[in-house]
């Protein structure tokens, strides 16, 4: 019998910031001096979603949305304005200590590798940091480096190794204290592609075998295919999405994008879809499988002449992302928030 | 270029060639006064150690009138001319050039019309008349307000100062540029500054050369250091004609000295970046 | 306690790694700073040739304040060598790394680097004392004023760098109080003007780390002993308190700066 419990509550959140205004010419410098005027910045507003345990979890959004801030708080570096939220049973503030021993955290700004040092050096001390037991330490610092392809590596002094070697030493290093759940904030940035596939695979397999829940922030929306299930999407510091990706894949298949090639130059001037685009012998058309069936749309180009190629593509889940930014306006989440 | 005052005179063209070097200088100048937090915390410590230090002399001459040949106004208005000179060349002249000579800048610069060692003397040595002004003021102002009133005894004791003090701040500027020219061949020269500076603080900084034995002083007198502080200081408080070309000589034998070695470790050591490449 | 330990010695092993990774660089600081404190000896000897005393101090104590100050300051940046730091630490949002683990990241942050130079300091001080005194109980009162002076050093430097919590960029104010600091410290107390000598155990420490435990060491007058250690201990703990003070401040994302 399994209760799940969850990993994440997070309930009405927000937090304002109070930033002093900057002063322009002296006179007013001299009076935020005495009386300085502040402005509140509403970095998060009114959030709430729950994390169950072993979830993989993205969120999403674009910069300043409220992103980090909402790490921040779930990591304890913040204190919130207003609502509740709870990891791992903890209030984060209140119990910081007591919660850092049970999640990780790989930030790609932070490192917590010893730069003039070999990474061994800095692993061990991570064990005496989350006192750990040394010799189950030394099997872990094992077990972790032979996952991730590390074994060679552990003498060499980090500012020699490469982005991609150093990425997968944060995340071992982030995952020796065996936590629980672990926030990771943009882990594959500045990487190529082979390195890529190398930490998503590692991350979806970490959080399949070992039941860690993954909570991810990155731009790179393969990133998200690939590792996570579920995606929150943050903007003006409201939650505007909080879906499966297997739904968001699915909204991405409303729209579909169908691309021609013709043997042979044709007249397509009587489709039943106008094309986005055209040229002499080949079509792009755009459809929206609401209210056009694709079978129709591919009988009448087969109809317009010999078809030498086809290709049916689903929206790329960056643009729908991007248009869900974009056509969600201030007004719109502020009046979600209000709700 | 805006008129600068030297183009006053510069209708000879051969001053022309000057008018690159004052440029440089008044442009090191305003770039030093740009961070005016770093200066007054300059201006802090010296006044700091003018603090310090007046306090320890007036204590060190409970119930004597004279030592070493000094007395207290003399030996606390040393100091402070002392370490005026000492703060205001300060050791930005080796920093600033080892930096140079290690990032390869200097090889840059060798592609242009000027000669670097001229270059590097009228910034590091216009920064540091900028900042004596500042300097002397504060000290002026502490050392009269404790010992009555300080102003020199003649035009001609005016002048040797002034003089012995630019000689000073020239030599000073000399032995950091020698120092930071073993940048050219070691990575890490900081070793180098340092002895430098604690000779330089140790032989006629904080006490006049009269304090040491006087088998010393012959030894002294044959390094740079027994020409440093000690010569503006010494005839900042005891003023005698009979010194003064002793001093100024000694001052100016020394600077041609060093010039020249200047230039010979410079080129050696352009040389050399030249063939091995920044 | 245990867990603390094994951090203290994991953490100075690394330092150690560190220094050793930069072996040439850190030897010459150590050198430099041994010939710095020595020239100040030079001066000191050229001086009392001729005047005997300064305000009652010899040869002799003037040698116990150039083998305290430097082997305490030593101390302190060796093992605390953040101490100076701490402020650019807050003020670049580098105090992350140690909220986020589960260590007090004051003490965590503190110890986290060593200076090379300091250990220069160190070793001068306890090289100096055989040449100053062979009485083993002042060699031991003498180390025991190393570690009391240590701890006022860097409690009375993290509590200065704290401030960068509500003022931001401190290095102006920081290093102006370092340099008070050492001025006080290695100068007889005679030098200064009986007006001010308040200053010393109050605002600018000096007192506890020099003049009570050279007193103690001339004159064995005990009861200074357990004030000195009284002193050091006070400057901890509040060092810490300002560290808790300013960390909330942090938290609430209002610190100068602005990082939201």
């Amino acid at each position: 019998m399994s209760v799940t419990m969850s990993a994440i509550v997070v309930r009405n959140l927000s937090k304002t910031f109070r930033v002093a205004q900057q002063a322009e010419g002296l006179s007013d410098r001299l009076r935020s001096l005495v009386r300085p005027h502040y402005r509140s910045v509403s970095a998060v507003r009114d959030v709430s979603f729950a994390v169950e345990a072993g979830e993989s979890l993205a969120f999403l959004g674009p910069n300043g949305a409220g992103k980090s801030t909402t790490i921040k708080i779930l990591t304890g570096l913040l204190t919130p304005s207003s609502g509740v939220a709870q990891v791992l049973g903890f209030d984060p503030q209140k119990d910081r200590k007591r919660l850092s021993f049970v999640i990780g955290t790989a930030f790609g700004q932070k490192s917590q590798l010893w730069y003039h040092l070999p990474a061994i050096d800095s692993l061990r001390l991570l064990g005496a940091v989350y006192e750990v037991e040394p010799r189950e330490h030394r099997r872990r610092i094992g077990e972790l480096t032979e996952r991730f392809g590390l074994g060679d590596l552990l003498d060499v002094p980090v500012r020699k190794l490469s982005l991609g070697q150093r990425i997968r030493f944060e995340l071992a290093a982030s995952l020796l204290h065996h936590p629980r759940l672990l926030f990771l904030d943009e882990p594959t940035i500045g990487l190529d592609v082979v390195v890529k596939r190398q930490i998503r695979a590692l991350l979806e397999e970490w959080n399949r075998d070992h039941q860690v829940t993954l909570f991810l922030t990155s731009h790179d929306l393969g990133d998200v295919e690939k590792i996570s299930r579920r995606a929150l999407l943050i903007h003006h510091g409201t939650l505007i999405l909080d879906q499966s990706i297997g739904a968001l894949k699915r909204l991405a298949g409303l729209k579909k994008t169908v691309r021609v090639k013709y043997a042979a130059p044709v007249d397509l001037s009587g489709l039943v879809l106008p094309p986005a685009k055209v040229g002499a012998d080949w079509a792009t058309i755009e459809v929206d499988v609401r209210r056009h069936r694709i079978p129709e749309i591919v009988s009448s180009l087969a109809a317009a002449g010999e078809v030498a190629d086809i290709t049916i593509e689903d929206e790329p889940l960056e643009d729908l992302i991007a248009d869900i930014y974009r056509t969600t306006t201030l007004e719109e989440t502020h009046a979600r928030a209000a709700h | 270029m805006r008129g600068l005052p030297i183009d006053a005179i510069a209708g000879h063209r051969w001053l022309l060639p000057m008018r690159k070097y004052v440029l440089a200088g008044s442009t090191a100048v305003r770039n030093r006064w740009a961070y005016r937090a770093d200066v007054a915390g300059l201006v802090f410590t010296y006044a700091l150690f003018v603090f310090v230090f007046s306090n320890l002399w007036a204590v060190a001459y409970a119930g004597k009138a004279r030592l070493a040949g000094y007395d207290l106004r003399q030996l606390t208005w040393y100091f402070i001319v002392s370490e005026l000179v000492l703060f205001s060349m300060g050791q930005g002249t080796f920093t600033a050039l080892s930096a140079d000579i290690k990032t390869g800048q200097v090889a840059y610069t060798l592609g242009r019309p000027w000669s670097f060692p001229f270059k590097s003397l009228a910034e590091n040595v216009s920064c540091a008349l900028s900042l004596m002004g500042p300097f002397a003021l504060v000290g002026w102002l502490m050392g009269s307000t404790r010992l009555g009133f300080w102003r020199p005894s003649s035009a001609l004791h005016a002048l040797a100062l002034t003089l012995s003090m630019l000689l000073a701040l020239v030599l000073l500027f000399l032995c950091q540029f020698l120092l930071s020219m073993t940048a050219f061949w070691w990575e890490e020269n900081t070793a180098f500054l340092w002895i430098h500076q604690k000779l330089a603080l140790v032989s006629g900084t904080f006490l006049p050369l009269e304090f040491f034995p006087a088998e010393w002083r012959p030894w002294i007198e044959r390094t740079p250091y027994g020409w440093l502080c000690y010569p503006p200081a010494r005839l900042a408080v005891a003023f005698e004609t009979g010194q003064v070309r002793r001093l100024l000589a000694g001052q100016l034998a020394w600077v041609l000295g060093l010039a020249v070695l200047a230039s010979l470790v410079f080129a050696a050591g352009s040389r050399r970046t030249a063939v091995q490449g920044g | 306690m245990k867990a603390y330990t094994r951090l203290l010695v994991e953490v100075f092993r690394a330092n150690l790694a560190a220094v050793f990774a930069y072996r040439i660089p850190s030897l010459v600081q150590v050198f430099g700073m041994v010939l710095n404190n020595a020239s100040f000896l030079v001066f000191w000897a050229a001086l009392l040739r001729h005047t005997g005393t300064v305000g009652g101090w010899g040869l002799r104590d003037v040698l116990y304040l150039w083998a305290l100050g430097p082997s305490a300051f030593g101390l302190a940046h060796i093992l605390f060598g953040n101490a100076r730091q701490l402020g650019t630490l807050i003020v670049q949002g580098d105090l992350d790394v140690y909220l986020l683990q589960p260590k007090d990241p004051q003490f965590h942050a503190l110890i986290s680097r060593t200076v090379p130079a300091a250990w220069g300091d160190f070793f001068y001080g306890f090289v100096l004392l055989p040449f100053i005194t062979h009485d083993p109980l002042r060699m031991g009162l003498f180390a025991i004023f190393t570690v009391t002076g240590a701890l006022v050093f860097v409690g009375f430097f993290s509590l200065v760098q704290s401030l960068a919590f509500w003022l931001g960029n401190i290095s102006g104010l920081a290093s102006a109080v370092t340099e008070l600091m050492l001025s006080f410290t290695l100068y007889p107390e005679p030098v200064f003007p009986q007006p001010m000598r308040w200053v010393f155990y109050s605002l600018i420490p000096a007192g506890f780390l020099a003049f009570l435990p050279i007193h103690v060491l001339r004159t064995l007058d005990w009861v200074w002993l357990p004030v000195t250690m009284a002193a050091a201990l006070a400057l901890l703990v509040l060092s810490a308190a300002v560290f808790r003070l300013g960390l909330r401040r942090y938290e609430s994302g209002n610190a100068q700066g602005g990082r939201i």
